[in-house]
């Protein structure tokens, strides 16, 4: 057997993918995809709750009428939060 | 991407067999999507596939190397290999011998050797892999030499 021979088979048509087998790859690596898409969504909406939640309740204290007139004491909102 | 399915498909099975073949198909496709941002079409397309899939391969296989050593001793054994679909035919039976003999390769060897069967020039293989033209083609011939030599030896063994 020849190198020729070996290229020769190399690109025969057993060599090709099958259709059937392609179409599983196809149809997993899709669903793939959505999944990382899922977990994303997922992530950002956790993340963007853990930085807006924070925030906002940091700002609802500075509007509060009394809000600005009191500095924050961090002891005093911890209590407050579980009172 | 569909269009270019046989050069995933050669380089899975040349870099892996039976069940885990299926993984690096995913691997590859997931490495072709995430890199199609990055095409800007100065290639041509079936390059930069080339090109992904090979540097995929390779750094799986780096990443790997430790553990898949004991798994490649394995590999190397031709007649154990279950990796092709059952299908008839005398090529079928040469594919079924060619794979595990270029599963023996070296990383790099395999990627230069799945390049130059799948008909890709001497100028894009050195471009891919950062080498020269020259250097590219002795090593050429010498895996060309050294797969034919191994097919030749399985034929002499099965007679």
């Amino acid at each position: 057997m020849s190198f020729d021979d070996i290229q020769k088979t190399w690109q025969s048509s057993q060599n090709q993918p099958d259709l059937s087998e392609m179409e599983n790859h196809r149809a997993t690596f899709l669903a793939k995809l959505v999944d990382r898409r899922r977990h994303f969504i997922v992530f950002a909406v956790v993340t963007f709750l853990a930085l807006a939640l924070p925030t906002g309740a940091m700002a609802l204290h500075l509007m509060r009428p009394d809000g600005a007139s009191t500095s924050i004491e961090l002891s005093r909102e911890w209590e407050r939060c579980f009172r | 991407m569909s269009a270019h399915a046989a050069v995933l498909h050669h380089v899975a099975l040349g870099f892996a067999e039976g069940a885990d073949r299926y993984d690096r198909m995913q691997e590859l496709m997931l490495a072709v999507w995430q890199a199609l941002p990055a095409f800007r079409g100065g290639a041509q397309p079936v390059t930069f596939l080339y090109r992904v899939a090979h540097n995929t391969a390779l750094t799986w296989k780096r990443s790997q190397k430790n553990y898949r050593r004991r798994v490649e001793r394995y590999e190397s054994q031709p007649f154990l290999d279950t990796s092709l679909p059952e299908v008839g035919g005398r090529e079928k039976e040469t594919l079924e011998r060619i794979y595990p003999q270029i599963r023996t390769l070296p990383p790099v060897d395999r990627s230069l050797i799945l390049l130059h069967l799948d008909g890709v020039s001497y100028a894009e293989t050195a471009h891919m892999h950062g080498q020269s033209e020259t250097n590219v083609g002795a090593q050429l011939s010498r895996l060309k030499q050294k797969l034919t030599d191994s097919m030749k030896r399985i034929s002499h063994e099965l007679r």
